[in-house]
């Protein structure tokens, strides 16, 4: 948990999935790890909106979702000139090599596939979040 | 029958007197057995009439009779043109009974199938979805809950350890007890969090229903376009879809990583390592 320590608390952070259960996991253990200023949205294109209105300093994904697939909102943040800086997690059931390397050609932070531990996505929090 | 016998004589056509002699007497011996048939049927009748062609080409060829050969070779081309067309004609006329047979005795059932049938199906999948998310929740809620009052029990476990001096001997076995309680509590948290990672079933579950739901939509689909190429009447049987959008269908995935047997975190760990992550 000290790897975290330099990241703000009050970090807003966006959970973007189409399933309510796996929202309020990850907001849950978001919570747990400190972070309790999470907004959530149910598609890419609700959050793509939700990032350009908003303040946002860290996403966290699913990839097959309406309207907007997670691959298709990581293209749309890495071109919008504010938001290509965000910090992108997946977190998604697509487990094929091949999902992982589009998404990493496509900018993204890391990727968690589901099921998944708590130990696992704290881990990839510190990943991304790592003291420069 | 009055060819020279015994010379080996080459006709125009090149075959040899010999060989002339040998298909005159075998054409003579086939016209005599055609002779002798009696018509019992049309397949029979019409199997002589080739032979007869056949015989009259023979003959021609070794009679040098360029005019029988060249009749006889125009009927065989007509004839299996015939016989080609008959064979035609009959599997036509047998696919065309077998469709109405299908479309007499099936039909009714597949309209059954495409309308109220896969509708049916399609509602429980929903209702199947909606129960597990509701239960889902209803456990994250609880494990909320206990998150709570865990956390307050700690407090308490912890003012006890902070009140009491160590160094008072009487104290000792009430400081252990706090201790223990510390521990459990620990322990009760982490099977709190382990419940309520355990719920993340409902979404993969979820995923693999709305697959299903989508094929199921494929079928009805399928179905439907059958009934209307057969030209069953149909009381709109498309009535009322899924309320699942053709979208969110069409992006659910095949199966959950578990499942099939796919890439594990530590395979991807390994995977997003070796690009420099």
């Amino acid at each position: 948990m000290s790897n975290l320590d330099h990241v703000p608390r009050d970090m807003k952070i966006l959970v973007v999935d189409d399933f309510s259960t796996m929202r309020r996991i990850v907001k849950n253990v978001l919570g747990q790890l400190g972070f309790s200023n999470i907004e959530e949205a149910e598609d890419g294109k609700v959050a793509f909106d939700k990032l350009k209105n908003g303040s946002f300093k860290f996403i966290v994904s699913d990839w097959n979702m309406p309207n907007m697939m997670g691959i298709d909102l990581l293209r749309a943040v890495r071109a919008d000139e504010n938001l290509k800086k965000l910090p992108f997690l997946m977190v998604t059931a697509e487990s094929q090599k091949e999902n992982v390397i589009e998404a990493v050609q496509a900018g993204v932070s890391n990727y968690i596939i589901k099921p998944f531990t708590a130990e696992t996505l704290e881990q990839k929090l510190v990943m991304i979040f790592k003291k420069t | 029958m009055s060819e020279n016998s015994g010379s080996d004589v080459k006709g125009g056509n090149g075959l040899k007197q010999s060989d002339r002699m040998v298909t005159h007497s075998f054409v003579g011996a086939l016209r005599e057995m055609l002779a002798q048939e009696k018509d019992e049927s049309t397949a029979i009748s019409s199997s002589n009439e080739l032979l007869t062609v056949v015989a009259n080409l023979l003959e021609g060829l070794a009679l040098d009779d360029l005019g029988l050969v060249d009749s006889a070779l125009r009927e065989l081309g007509l004839k299996s043109k015939t016989n080609l067309f008959s064979e035609v004609g009959k599997l036509t006329r047998r696919l065309h009974t077998s469709l109405a047979d299908f479309k007499h005795q099936l039909g009714p059932r597949l309209e059954n199938l495409a309308g109220k049938g896969v509708q049916q199906a399609t509602d429980q999948l929903e209702s199947v979805m909606r129960m597990t998310d509701e239960a889902a929740h209803k456990v994250m809620e609880l494990t909320d809950r206990q998150q709570e009052e865990l956390l307050a029990q700690k407090a308490s476990a912890e003012l006890i350890l902070n009140s009491l001096d160590p160094d008072v001997p009487e104290n000792l076995p009430i400081l252990h007890a706090a201790q223990d309680i510390l521990r459990r509590n620990k322990a009760l948290q982490g099977y709190n969090n382990d419940i309520l990672m355990a719920q993340e079933y409902q979404d993969l579950s979820g995923q693999i229903l709305r697959k299903v739901i989508h094929l199921v939509t494929e079928v009805e689909e399928s179905l439907v376009t059958l009934i209307v190429m057969f030209g069953l009447p149909s009381e709109s049987l498309l009535g009322g879809k899924p309320n699942i959008s053709a979208a969110a269908v069409e992006t659910a995935p095949t199966e959950p990583a578990e499942l099939s047997g796919a890439c594990n975190q530590d395979d991807i760990d390994g995977l997003l390592d070796s690009l420099g992550f």
